[in-house]
């Protein structure tokens, strides 16, 4: 990797105890929860009916479910400081006089805190073998699982440093893209229950339905527990209809996330160019 | 050279910068100087490339860097008046971001560090923390940064700002340093004496316009009606000011202990007239002479006098 913020930011990042605290405690949160969860069902699985390979599934979507919600938190908390953050320092200006264009110094940004994420679940791994010691679960199945995550990683990241070039103050940014990222969702599948009220027969494949689902992070979510589950996103809440035949809701959000990553990157580094062609003049 | 031609930089109905018109010789040492607000720090942000200009044209060996912007970053040196640093980096690594940030390769850049810090007095402070350096070195640090891409333009926003007499004077020896390096070299300084010291010719900003520009002493001349003269005395002070109160062009006389001043708009003949009466008149004169002239007493002449012609404008 050339960009000189990703060296910078990678160097950085491994001196700062944060890091090594928020990987740890990510490690033991993942541990602690997929202990439980193996205590509480899959023993007492095996002691009345036994050992039901299905049952390593539930796992291991409940830990991509845990994962998801951690990346969720996590990488805006350290994005939504990446411009702003320099601002504060005032070391922004210095960087914009180099001859690094803004979409290198915004890619530096944005790489570091997905390296700094996948650093971070790749730390979970060793909790993830508990899964293949029972079965059920493929290793590229966890690869999809990661690229998943990534790719969500990916968008967040993006849409919160985008607030953060627009505003100076890092609290603002930091704010305002938990707040987007909280109610984006929920607006979504407001509007999703609004458009099919009471329509569980979806079996077209509709795409409008499709698109609108996968633009929704909680609905491509549900969609790959259903898929690891064997199902439908139908069928996984409401226990009848088929709206995945073909591509897949969750395959099209990581599109989706591709196209909000690249989107509001692009966009972050034409606002904080300071000469740029569509600068006020 | 570069020459600034109409410069304009509006913020809402705000001129910061309202027409500026200047040209800075190669190799020259220029200061900058205006009261807060004038119109300096964006004057130089937009020779920076950190702003853009509402208005007109900034040429550097006569290509316009308003259109041509990427020339900036190969001709132009820069250390804002504020400024951060990264405290997790050591000396040696904050130097080398930059390095790489300007795509220095890899192969040259120890020899390049090493040699600018030396420049600026760091070397020994290679493997510390930026953190650990005192406001002073850090502000040698980012002057060092700012030579990392060995700029013929090189532009400082009061370098010495916030430093105590000690790292002021560090500061300066290593100006004089870089003057030797035959860079053109833009300080804007609220250190007028400094200035003086370092500076071949200053531009007088106020409003976001040019005041006054050349050399010193050419704007000293043109600035100062009247030549203000000294007299050193032991004793018979009263007599002296007698003789001076006969001469029309003797005024603002003002009298200290064993000291008078006074200005003075003659010629140097009548000058030789009052100190030959004085001496004939028993006064013990110990010295003589002109003063030279005070650019912070100037400075705030000139921005007095834009401010009022102003102000009958609107009127």
């Amino acid at each position: 990797m050339k960009n000189p913020v990703f060296k910078r930011e990678i160097n950085t990042m491994f001196r700062s105890f944060r890091t090594f605290i928020a990987i740890g405690a990510y490690g033991l949160g993942m541990l602690g929860i997929t202990a439980l969860i193996l205590f509480d069902v899959i023993l007492d699985n095996s002691r009345f009916n036994g050992f039901d390979p299905k049952v390593t599934i539930e796992l291991f979507c409940c830990m991509l479910a845990l994962q998801t919600m951690v990346v969720f938190l996590a990488v805006p908390a350290f994005s939504a400081s990446a411009i702003s953050g320099e601002r504060e320092r005032q070391t922004f200006d210095l960087m914009l006089l180099t001859k690094m264009s803004t979409s290198d110094i915004i890619w530096g940004k944005l790489l570091s805190s997905l390296l700094f994420v996948f650093i971070m679940i790749t730390a979970a791994l060793p909790v993830y073998s508990v899964v293949f010691y029972y079965g059920g679960v493929s290793i590229p199945d966890l690869i999809l699982v990661y690229f998943f995550d990534l790719t969500y990683a990916a968008s967040i990241g993006s849409i919160s440093i985008f607030f953060s070039s627009l505003f100076k103050r890092t609290v603002i940014s930091t704010v305002l893209s938990y707040l987007t990222l909280v109610f984006y969702p929920i607006i979504i599948t407001v509007l999703t229950l609004l458009i099919y009220a009471g329509d569980y027969n979806i079996t077209d494949s509709s795409w409008l339905f499709k698109i609108i689902m996968s633009v929704n992070p909680i609905a491509a979510c549900l969609s790959i527990i259903a898929y690891f589950s064997g199902t439908d996103i139908m069928m996984f809440l409401f226990g009848r209809g088929n709206a995945e035949n073909g591509i897949k809701i969750w395959q099209m959000a990581i599109f989706f996330n591709i196209i909000i990553s690249c989107f509001f990157a692009k966009l972050s580094a034409s606002i904080i160019d300071p000469i740029g062609k569509n600068k006020y003049r | 050279m570069i020459k600034i031609e109409n410069l304009v930089k509006t913020f809402g109905k705000i001129n910061a910068v309202d027409g500026l018109n200047l040209t800075i010789e190669k190799g020259s040492v220029f200061g900058f100087v205006g009261p807060n607000g004038a119109g300096k720090t964006t004057t130089m942000k937009i020779m920076a490339g950190l702003m853009r200009a509402s208005l007109g044209s900034i040429f550097i060996d006569d290509v316009d860097i308003v259109k041509n912007p990427s020339i900036i970053k190969e001709k132009i040196g820069y250390m804002p008046d504020f400024f951060g640093v990264y405290d997790n980096l050591k000396v040696s690594e904050y130097m080398d971001f930059y390095a790489d940030a300007y795509y220095i390769p890899t192969n040259e850049r120890k020899d390049l560090i090493n040699n600018l810090l030396e420049t600026v007095n760091l070397s020994q402070k290679i493997d510390s923390y930026v953190d650990s350096l005192s406001r002073g070195m850090k502000q040698r640090l980012c002057l060092a940064r700012s030579l990392i891409n060995d700029p013929d333009i090189l532009i400082l926003d009061e370098p010495a700002s916030g430093l105590d007499p000690m790292a002021r004077a560090e500061m300066k020896d290593i100006l004089k340093q870089l003057k030797q390096l035959d860079k053109t070299i833009i300080i804007s300084s609220h250190i007028l004496p400094e200035l003086h010291q370092m500076c071949s010719e200053i531009g007088i900003i106020d409003h976001g316009r040019l005041i006054d520009c050349g050399s010193i002493n050419d704007i000293m001349i043109r600035g100062s009606k009247y030549r203000n003269i000294y007299v050193k005395y032991l004793n018979n002070g009263e007599k002296l000011l007698l003789i001076l109160k006969e001469y029309k062009e003797v005024f603002e006389i003002k009298e200290g202990i064993g000291e008078i001043n006074f200005s003075f708009n003659g010629d140097d003949l009548i000058l030789s007239q009052i100190l030959t009466q004085a001496v004939k008149k028993d006064v013990s004169v110990v010295s003589f002479g002109e003063k030279e002239g005070d650019l912070e007493d100037l400075f705030i002449k000139l921005t007095q006098d834009a401010q009022t012609e102003e102000t009958e404008v609107k009127q």
